[in-house]
């Protein structure tokens, strides 16, 4: 062996002995090399409300605030709730109003399930009881630092796809109800005073909502108000006219202090929907997945490689050692290329892509031009430099086909269900068997010209790809971990910031 | 071809020389020392083959442990909550009624 081999192999243990040992690794090759999820966390905690079988007391206004979500996600999916169920649920806002009297996220709840239950006038009264409210809590927040200081603890250390879980868990039902609400009172009824609870209930909602989806109920809510319900909505011009003649309105009734009120709040509208726009955050999440997906995947990825690589090269290095006997028959060849065919095929769905391999991992039992014994042994620069790019190609697309079936990668698909058309996981592996096949085929023509053996020439590749590259990727996956620890801990404060407070977060951006 | 002759030696020289028995003197801890000294040159053969993997091995590992170090504290700045959302989290628990039977609204 020579220095530079000896030197290279220590050089591999080292970093072998520090991803295994060092406590710092641990975390970032978990997710890349084994643990393909579920997570348990998200599967098992009571603090996400689809993993409750039943609803806890309502002694705290957490618990409380799951009850008000929990009625209006049945009132806005269409499902029944019983009188006795509304009525407890309104008595659960009542309850928690007493304590909290400026909070008017509880009567906004009371005056909901007051409506549901045909009591209009006590729903009224509700409503104009929380537009006199200071603020606003929906409780949601508490439950997103759980699940952040949950999600920190199951992966040993804080990563940024942590925020994309912790963003889902907010829940926009009562938010949405409660501007269904608001039409519907100023549709029935829109003199001045109305108008004015609907747009200070708005403003209360918009403001204290820590979600752009929440929030966007409470601003639209605002502007229906302030534009008024009999205007006919034509367009845009007609509208912002409308919406400023509320200010006069409000003056020439002898209202100065509200008619300021709502200018300034009105002003504060037009930034958020400058700020704080639908296709705005959509393009700022999108560009965050992509970094906040690699890092906790990326180490582990090449570990795992580098540990199959390895095995490969050591199962084809003794089946040379057996000399002919390495060799499947045809029988064996096609057979095993139709069982891979069709679990391709059954995995993917796609036809084309299971042919493509299926055949060329066929034609390796059937040599195309009969191999002489004595062939060169030798292997032809341009057979290295092919066979390394597209074994290289290979590792590429596997990496692929893994990080995006990773458990943060899941985590993210499902709380981004929007970017479902851009990120088809069905691509990949149809990839990564176009790359296979081009790889055989490759080794096909090589044979063919050379007069070796695919299959004997097929081993060889890998033997001689696994003493190349194995050690390699075990060092690049020691030095990966710094980097992605670096890469992730600069997003991470970004998503944190999205999940915690998102208008905050687009409306103080630089 | 010329034969090669044996050398003659004198009969009493010869008889001298079979007769006389070489005994070495061997100290008991003989094989001991030889079998050490044995044992430490090949592993001083080992180490010296092996150094360029040793050396290389340390100095990956020292890069790896700095890298690792060097890592940043936990300074993940979040928003903190407001005045009045404060306030609210941490308000004494409402008081809200019981259930005998906890009503089930999934």
């Amino acid at each position: 062996m020579t220095l530079a081999r000896r030197a290279w192999l220590g050089a591999c243990l080292g970093a072998l002995l520090v991803i295994l040992l060092h406590p710092a690794a641990g975390p970032w090759v978990r997710y890349g090399l084994w643990d393909r999820g579920p997570s348990q966390f998200l599967a098992r905690s009571p603090i996400l409300p689809e993993n409750l079988a039943t609803l806890p007391d309502p002694t705290g206004p957490e618990e409380a605030a799951l009850w008000v979500q929990a009625g209006a996600s049945r009132i806005r999916s269409g499902q029944t709730l019983t009188t006795d169920e509304k009525l407890l649920l309104a008595e659960v806002c009542v309850s928690a109003g007493v304590q909290e009297p400026n909070n008017a996220f509880w009567p906004q709840g009371e005056a909901l399930f007051q409506n549901a239950l045909g009591n209009t006038e006590s729903a009224r009264r509700a409503w104009e009881r929380a537009s006199r409210c200071s603020l606003y809590n929906d409780y949601q927040t508490a439950k997103v630092r759980e699940v952040l200081a949950g999600l920190k603890a199951e992966s040993g250390s804080a990563m940024s796809w942590h925020g994309y879980a912790a963003r889902q868990v907010r829940q926009s039902a009562a938010a949405e109800e409660t501007y269904m609400l608001g039409r519907q009172m100023l549709n029935t009824s829109s003199t001045l005073d109305d108008r004015v609870a609907a747009f200070r209930n708005g403003i209360l909602l918009r403001d204290g909502a820590r979600s752009v989806e929440n929030g966007w109920h409470g601003l639209q809510l605002a502007e229906a108000a302030a534009i008024g319900p009999a205007t006919i909505r034509d367009s845009r011009r007609t509208e912002t006219k409308q919406r400023l003649s509320f200010i006069t309105e409000l003056a020439q009734a002898n209202r100065p202090a509200e008619a300021a009120l709502v200018r300034n709040r009105l002003a504060q509208s037009e930034a958020w929907m400058a700020l704080a726009s639908k296709p705005t955050i959509q393009k700022r999440l999108r560009t965050l997945v992509a970094r906040a997906l690699l890092p906790p995947n990326l180490s582990g990825t090449l570990l795992l490689l580098a540990v199959g690589s390895g095995i490969l090269g050591l199962i084809a290095g003794a089946s040379l050692r057996r000399n002919d006997k390495a060799v499947p028959s045809s029988f064996w060849s096609t057979t095993l290329a139709i069982l891979i065919g069709v679990a391709i095929f059954v995995v993917t769905g796609e036809v084309a892509a299971a042919l493509w391999l299926t055949l060329t991992i066929a034609a390796l039992g059937v040599p195309l031009r009969p191999a002489v014994p004595g062939a060169a042994k030798k292997f032809s620069l341009s057979w290295n430099i092919g066979t390394t790019f597209l074994l290289l190609a290979c590792c590429v697309a596997i990496m692929s086909v893994l990080i995006t079936r990773s458990l943060p990668a899941s985590v993210i698909q499902n709380a981004m269900p929007q970017m479902s058309g851009e990120w088809r996981v069905s691509t990949q592996p149809v990839m990564l068997c176009f790359v296979l096949g081009l790889t055989l085929a490759w080794i096909h023509v090589y044979a063919f010209l050379q007069r070796r053996h695919p299959w004997i020439l097929l081993l060889q590749a890998f033997q001689q790809f696994a003493q190349r590259v194995t050690p390699f990727l075990i060092v690049a996956c020691a030095f990966s971990i710094s980097f992605c620890v670096r890469w992730d801990q600069e997003i991470r404060a970004e998503i944190q910031n999205i999940a915690l407070n998102e208008p905050a977060y687009y409306l103080t951006q630089r | 071809m010329s034969e090669k002759h044996p050398i003659e030696w004198p009969e009493e020289l010869e008889s001298a020389f079979a007769d006389a028995s070489i005994t070495p003197e061997v100290d008991d801890s003989f094989n001991d020392i030889l079998m050490s000294r044995l044992t430490a040159q090949k592993l001083k053969n080992t180490l010296w083959y092996w150094s360029p993997a040793l050396v290389a091995a340390a100095a990956t590992i020292l890069g790896l442990l700095t890298l690792l170090q060097m890592q940043k504290p936990e300074t993940t700045k979040s928003f903190t909550p407001g005045q009045s959302e404060a306030r609210l989290e941490s308000q004494s628990q409402p008081e809200l009624p019981r259930f005998q039977e906890q009503p089930k609204i999934r």
